[in-house]
């Protein structure tokens, strides 16, 4: 049997493409014929011999296919065409208003995947999702008999050689605030600026905002950015772009806070990551933020820029605090690295499988 | 406001903290200098555009406001102990010693940005006539020619 994957792009760093190289691990693992298969012009250079063509793909009604979905694109229509038993794995599609204006043809194509959503829903033979709150989207629109499958966590350890140049650079004095994520108007960088903003001014000028992320998802939201940079006078903002594994694992390394002001994810993976490097995690509870977190580091909503800046010094300087929220993290770190992903992928594919 | 930490809700205690904080924060000076720009001018503006044309136009706006690198003097941090009280002096009397041939350069980087904006201000608006002006005659010619379709 083969049990293919179809997405719509295959990137480093995504937490979309690990999910699927992860499964496919498994599906070859049991002895089926698995492959990834993607919009060649949507691959990160360095995994091109990693995937295959979507035009390549080809499938029996016995095989099962898998696609990722988050976005409209080729990659729909090629799973809808499919001849195998279908999976839908539905990963959330950000609200198209925080795309306009930043990004029209982006905005267009969200509100075309929500738009088609429950019509790859109905055609296919199992739906998935990688959180309850993505699951109660579904349920919303009339989907039934969708079944949770958070996002794994990955397996590889956080002590992964970090790169000597950025812990070089960014070790010292300084307080490192981090976040990691694409640079998209749905994470509201600009929350976490404004914050920051507070923090470094009239708490602690020997502090320092990094922020890893593709600045290519957006680009004029990046442009808006760097223009609030400059409008509040934050030379301490270090915009460091997308990273290798090596890199990302220097700046947790260096980082004494992590900090997600998104309003909108269906998942977010980073805060797990940033937990099992042992960094205090504050996120906005938002989407499925609050699952990802688990019970563990603190979750906000609703505070002004000035609460959130104040927020941050307390974690900083809270000795008794700071221990309370890294307590909570390792035990969810610890959860995440129990999880069987054999076993779990195994129980949701029961009766497909044969 | 909503508060937990570690699975706990914290707003009772926690929250009233970072509220009082905050509030201590806005009436210290460093928080007075935080005033934010007029609306209109902020680099936020750009996040209420509706459509990539709007955010063009207010972009080219924003950027009128601000193609002039400032000669201001600023704070230099300081932290306690006998080091940090001679390092900010140093960087003061370094900074007051290149004042001169910094502002020289600086105006000569302002006279290159203005110029810049200007070009880019033009180029803009010119384009947006072309543009005007090649709907209008679209529409003029599909009202003449009603069902001619290419």
């Amino acid at each position: 049997m083969q049990i293919h994957q179809i997405l719509a792009g295959y990137a480093d760093g995504d937490a979309i493409s690990n999910e699927a190289a992860l499964l496919r691990e498994i599906f070859r693992r049991w002895g089926h014929k698995s492959e990834i298969y993607a919009d060649l012009s949507r691959v990160s250079p360095s995994l091109t011999t990693d995937c295959r063509a979507l035009a390549d793909y080809t499938a029996g009604a016995s095989d099962i296919c898998l696609h990722h979905y988050g976005i409209a694109s080729p990659a729909t229509g090629v799973f809808l065409a499919s001849a195998a038993r279908k999976i839908m794995v539905y990963h959330n599609i950000t609200p198209a208003e925080y795309f306009g204006g930043f990004d029209d043809a982006v905005a267009a194509q969200l509100r075309a995947a929500r738009l088609a959503l429950p019509e790859v829903a109905r055609r296919s033979d199992a739906v998935w999702t990688v959180s309850q709150f993505n699951a109660a989207e579904l349920q919303a629109a009339g989907i039934a008999n969708v079944k949770v499958f958070p996002l794994l966590f990955p397996p590889t350890p956080p002590d992964l050689p970090p790169d000597p140049l950025i812990l070089k650079k960014f070790a010292g004095p300084l307080k490192n605030i981090l976040f990691v994520g694409r640079i998209a108007p749905n994470k509201r960088i600009e929350d976490l600026i404004l914050a920051f903003a507070w923090y470094h001014r009239a708490l602690n000028p020997f502090s320092r905002l990094i922020i890893i992320g593709s600045k290519r998802s957006a680009a004029r939201y990046y442009t808006m950015l760097r223009m609030l940079a400059g409008d509040l006078d934050l030379s301490n903002l270090c915009f460091e772009g997308f990273v290798s594994s090596a890199r990302l694992s220097a700046y947790y390394r260096t980082a004494d806070l992590y900090v997600s002001a998104s309003a909108h994810e269906g998942y977010c993976l980073p805060l797990v990551e940033a937990m099992a490097h042992g960094i205090p995690v504050i996120a906005r509870a938002a989407g499925g933020t609050p699952e990802a977190m688990d019970g563990a580091g603190v979750l906000y909503d609703d505070l002004a820029p000035a609460e959130l800046g104040a927020l941050f010094d307390r974690v900083l300087t809270d000795a008794a605090l700071r221990e309370e929220i890294i307590a909570s993290q390792s035990r969810r770190v610890r959860r995440a690295r129990e999880r069987n992903p054999e076993s779990e992928v195994q129980a949701l594919m029961a009766g497909m499988l044969g | 406001m909503k508060l937990s930490v570690a699975g706990q809700d914290r707003t009772q205690d926690l929250g009233i903290d970072l509220r009082r904080r905050a509030e201590a924060m806005k009436r210290s000076p460093a928080g007075r200098k935080l005033a934010p720009l007029p609306p209109e001018i902020g680099a936020l503006a750009l996040a209420r555009a509706g459509s990539d044309a709007e955010y063009m136009e207010r972009l080219i706006r924003l950027i009128g406001y601000r193609d002039a690198v400032d000669t201001l003097d600023f704070d230099i941090p300081r932290k306690p102990g006998l080091t940090s009280l001679i390092m900010p002096r140093l960087k003061a009397f370094l900074w007051k010693l290149l004042r001169y041939q910094h502002d020289r350069i600086v105006f000569r980087q302002n006279l290159i940005n203005t110029q810049l904006t200007s070009a880019l201000e033009f180029e803009f608006a010119q384009r947006r006539r072309e543009t005007d002006d090649l709907k209008r005659r679209v529409a003029e010619l599909e009202k003449k020619g009603g069902n001619c379709k290419a």
